[in-house]
């Protein structure tokens, strides 16, 4: 077959494969007649004659048509590959030729794939891979359930979750997470560790990949202890050395032979990070020190149809389980792992939200790519009525042009993965550490991100591509096309199709715009609010006090008591208090039941908090909080004597008249709880951070002498300056007292407190950055189809300037229609935002989703850039040569 | 019909396609026709093997077949030579040649060593 013939595929009169052989054979045999009757034989005998002579012909028949199947079949595979190899140098060349037009589509596309497939390895490491545990599908986890609301928590009591371990047929794990000093590595550290029961290997299904796992004869209490590592820790913190398993790590002052280390990647729990499993013995210790204090949480095996059937049988014996350890009503339950982890919280909502958004900017590109396919589309549609012409079939050319789409696709798609590896590597810089914490995975981009990118690509490249394709066909008809000089590619259809893009574009970037905008201001309000404290010139120092260095009693006080006059002389250091947490990471209460004394009792919204903090007599001078009424506690005062010091809010809440009239009150917060003085009332103090939606009351306990001071501590630095000069000195001043004294976190205050609002600011950021690229696409798409249509209607155009239309009015009618293809996007685009309003309430503070001021300021945004964007085409248009257009 | 040899079924391929390298299109009795005419009917060709043979090396793309009208007004499958059947057929004469070169000189050999033999 020519080359000319392939392309237009020129139907061939090819018979039935069966006919083809009837007739072959019969024409022999005809030929052989003719023959014989020549030579002289009558034509019956000739006949009979020849039939013999040509043997067995069903046989052959047979063989025949065998044959042609398979040459049909090879044929057939010829012609595809043929097909293949002739698209692919048409589209290779084509985009060759329009290379210009190549890139645009490619990086449009690109960051449309590019920020989905980034954000896809964020929700695939955070919930849709299943988590790194054998058959992880069946792992349960205990809970505690209390009425009279259904939450479970995972903490069990210990005691009762012996007792269930004992009664429960499948082995199952107890674990409880605890931290470490850890010394002996590259600095002291608190590290969190993991006490396990031994069923810790057989439950999970994972064995270390270096020496042996827990045994039971570890869970002994006389038994040496012993520590499994975690492998990243092993790498960081021990740098890797091989003969780890001769070595000891000191936890506590403890030294622990080291039996054996996890697989990379290994997890577990599941959030954050854990530097080594060691036993929970049988007597609740681990780790030099008593590891199960009251509560543990507790994972066994069940498969998913059982789960229902084993809650009953625990419903009932939950009840012993629990007879001394709960309150009354209080039950048992498993939920399982998997599930749990994809319960609505504020990080799932955040993950679905920057989901949808990538969603829209992925639309957004694909609609810019077929406007931009489409603008060629037509002026090549000539060339494609040509081709239908002579021929080629309507099927033939969707192929064509699917082929060119798919290639753009596909390098759109390797452009995305390397945007992909940036975008992920500067998501870990501003991902919410409460983000990275869950994440049973680390977030990477690796082969499930890949295979994402293309299919994405592919499904992208052929609905978008082929969008101009139907349009292409349509107006290359022949039938329709008329002449086709001036005529083709203007069909009515394709202008529809391009306007309806355009509206799309501008609809899917107002949605993202307005909810952009109303994170933002979300944001900015959460920062308004007053924390309470002046953090300006102030620096927080939080460390935990190892037990085993500095056991509680009168050693631990005198040792913080140093600490603090060390870090006070630090040169730039105008004063320093200890406390018991500094916001946002301060201790809460929840569940209460305020009593004032001689009044009635009133409980507490179930789900808010109480937050509170420990503080000394120093507080108030170096925090700059503000105390209204009352007196700061004094070094007499201690969590003996009952004194306490409330803010603002409580007060009126317990107490209408008045901060004043709060002092020297007694309350208390629960019936079984001890009756508290108000010693002072401060002015408010947003102990969890901005948001005070989760408790807006706030309350201070003494810290009284440091001897019973627990193990998280925070120093509050009141500095002369800038607290970032006197970082350096603090950390000397700390190591100077004790070496061995780690320290979590030592930063000015303002970075202290604004890890409350990571996730805001994430979110803040990220669609601000999302919904501009939207606007900038949705402007190039306005531009590109107006500059199009200009020049497509140059003729028209022409005319009407000769008939007298001033440059002016062609100027009005480019930008009119511009506008009225923005105005049209915007409605629909409010629409939309209202719509996803919903999904964006959750992640609000003191913004409502259908702000009325955001959507005018979006509104208005998208019209004046769009009305920026028709202002070339609309000049083109008024310098048209009439003379120059109408003779071309 | 003394005299005539069979064709081995190998070479009716071969002569097939030698038949067709003269670029006439020929449909399956002509070829027949051709190679008898040309040997003077020294060849015996089974005729029920021809067709199979033909369709077999269409399969291989070595021949192209399509249908037209003969000269008798009758449809009829012509068949010509393809690029592929062509280097085919270059490549299995040479070997052909090789055979035959090496018989004539086994032949040669034995001729001379049942003469040397003789007293």
């Amino acid at each position: 077959m020519s080359r000319r013939r392939r392309l237009f595929h020129l139907r061939e009169s090819r018979p039935a494969p069966v006919d083809a052989v009837n007739w072959e054979i019969e024409h022999h045999i005809q030929e052989r007649i003719d023959e014989l009757i020549e030579e002289g034989m009558p034509g019956d005998e000739a006949e009979e004659h020849a039939r013999r002579a040509f043997g067995d012909i069903a046989r052959i028949r047979r063989e025949m048509l065998e044959l042609d199947e398979r040459t049909e079949r090879r044929r057939r595979m010829t012609r595809l590959l043929d097909d293949l190899a002739q698209d692919l140098r048409f589209g290779l060349r084509s985009i060759r030729l329009h290379a210009g037009l190549a890139v645009g589509v490619v990086l449009t596309l690109a960051l449309g794939i590019g920020a989905n497939a980034a954000m896809f390895s964020v929700v695939d490491a955070l919930l849709l891979r299943p988590l790194p545990y054998a058959a992880p599908d069946e792992l349960v986890a205990l809970e505690f359930v209390t009425p009279p609301n259904d939450w479970g928590r995972p903490n069990i009591p210990y005691d009762a979750a012996r007792a269930w371990q004992e009664l429960e047929a499948q082995p199952a794990l107890l674990h409880v997470r605890t931290t470490a000093l850890h010394t002996g590595g590259f600095e002291p550290l608190t590290v969190a560790v993991q006490a396990v029961t031994p069923e810790f290997h057989q439950v999970l299904g994972v064995t270390p990949v270096l020496g042996r796992g827990l045994l039971p004869e570890d869970a002994d209490p006389a038994a040496p202890p012993v520590l499994v590592l975690d492998h990243s820790f092993w790498q960081a913190q021990l740098g890797g050395m091989s003969d780890v398993l001769e070595r000891t790590v000191t936890l506590n002052g403890v030294e622990h032979d080291v039996v054996g280390v996890m697989p990379a990647g290994f997890r577990f729990p599941t959030y954050a990070t854990t530097a080594g499993w060691g036993a929970l013995r049988t007597d609740g210790t681990a780790f030099g020190g008593q590891a199960a204090r009251s509560f543990v949480e507790a994972v066994t095996r069940v498969p998913p149809p059982d789960v229902e059937a084993s809650n009953a049988r625990l419903r009932v014996a939950g009840e012993n389980l629990l007879a001394e350890a709960g309150p009354a009503g209080a039950y048992l339950r498993l939920a399982r792992v998997d599930a749990r982890r994809r319960q609505v919280t504020e990080h799932n909502q955040a993950m679905l939200l920057l989901s949808g958004a990538v969603l829209l900017i992925l639309l957004v590109a694909g609609v810019n790519m077929a406007n931009l396919l489409l603008a060629r589309g037509s002026t090549r549609s000539g060339e494609l009525a040509i081709r239908m012409a002579v021929g080629a079939d309507r099927g033939r050319i969707m192929r064509q042009i699917a082929t060119e789409a798919l290639l753009l696709a596909l390098l759109g798609g390797v452009v995305a993965v390397l945007m992909a590896l940036l975008v992920v590597r500067a998501l870990q810089g501003i991902m919410p550490s409460s983000i990275t914490f869950y994440a049973p995975y680390a977030i990477a981009v690796e082969h499930r991100t890949l295979i994402f990118t293309f299919g994405a690509a592919l499904v992208t490249g052929l609905t978008f591509g082929l969008l101009p394709a139907l349009g292409a066909t349509d107006w290359a008809r022949p039938a329709a096309g008329g002449g086709m000089s001036r005529q083709a590619g203007r069909g009515r259809g394709g202008r529809w199709v391009r306007n309806g893009l355009v509206v799309a574009e501008v609809a899917f970037s107002v949605m993202l715009l307005v909810t952009a905008a109303l994170l933002i201001n979300s944001f900015t309000r959460l920062m308004r609010n007053d924390p309470g404290m002046d953090l300006d010139r102030m620096a927080v120092l939080q460390f935990a006090v190892s037990p085993s260095a500095h056991p509680a009693g009168d050693g631990r006080a005198a040792y913080l008591r140093e600490l603090e006059e060390r870090v006070a002389a630090v040169p730039g250091v105008a004063a320093a208090t200890l406390t018991g947490g500094l916001p946002p990471h301060t201790s809460i209460s929840f569940g209460i039941t305020f009593e004032v004394e001689g009044g009635e009792a009133t409980p507490m919204d179930p789900g808010m908090l109480l937050p509170f903090t420990e503080a000394g007599p120093d507080f108030f001078r170096v925090t700059g909080a503000r105390l209204l009424a009352g007196r700061p506690f004094t070094s007499a005062d201690d969590r003996a004597s009952g004194n306490v010091i409330i803010d603002e809010d409580l007060a009126r809440f317990l107490w209408p008249e008045g901060p004043a009239a709060a002092i020297g009150q007694r309350f208390r917060l629960g019936a079984e709880s001890d009756w508290l003085t108000v010693a002072g009332v401060m002015a408010d103090l947003r102990l969890l951070g901005p948001d005070e939606r989760r408790g807006e009351f706030a309350m201070l306990y003494p810290l009284g002498s440091y001897e019973r001071v627990g193990g998280q501590i925070a120093m509050a630095i009141r500095t002369h300056g800038d607290p970032r000069h006197v970082l350096t000195g603090v950390r000397a001043a700390v190591r100077e007292v004790d070496a061995n004294q780690p320290i979590q976190d030592l930063v000015p205050a303002t970075t202290y407190y604004a890890q409350a609002v990571d996730m805001p600011r994430f979110l803040a950021v990220l669609m601000g950055i999302l919904a501009a690229l939207a606007l900038l696409l949705a402007s190039v798409g306005v531009h590109g189809v107006l500059a199009f249509g200009v020049a497509q209607r140059r003729h028209e155009l022409g005319v009407r300037m000769v008939m007298g239309a001033r440059s002016s009015q062609l100027r009005r009618l480019v930008v009119g229609e511009g506008l009225t293809l923005a105005a049209v996007g915007a409605a629909l685009g409010v629409g939309g935002a209202l719509l996803a309003g919903r999904v964006v309430d959750g992640v609000l503070y003191g913004v409502a989703p259908r702000d009325v001021a955001t959507f005018v300021a979006v509104v208005a945004t998208v019209l004046i850039v769009s009305a920026a964007a028709t202002l070339r085409p609309a000049n083109r248009a008024a310098r048209l040569d009439p003379g120059e257009v109408l003779r071309g | 019909m003394a005299g005539k040899v069979d064709v081995v079924r190998g070479t009716l391929e071969l002569l097939v396609l030698k038949t067709l390298s003269a670029g006439t299109p020929l449909h399956g009795f002509g070829i027949l026709r051709w190679i008898s005419d040309a040997t003077g009917e020294a060849l015996l060709i089974e005729e029920g093997a021809l067709y199979p043979a033909l369709h077999r090396l269409e399969q291989r793309a070595w021949i192209h077949g399509d249908w037209q009208v003969s000269e008798k007004g009758r449809r009829a499958k012509y068949y010509v030579l393809t690029q592929l059947g062509r280097r085919q057929l270059v490549r299995e004469e040479a070997q052909w040649l090789r055979y035959l070169t090496a018989w004539q000189a086994i032949a040669e050999a034995a001729e001379a060593a049942a003469a040397g033999a003789r007293p």
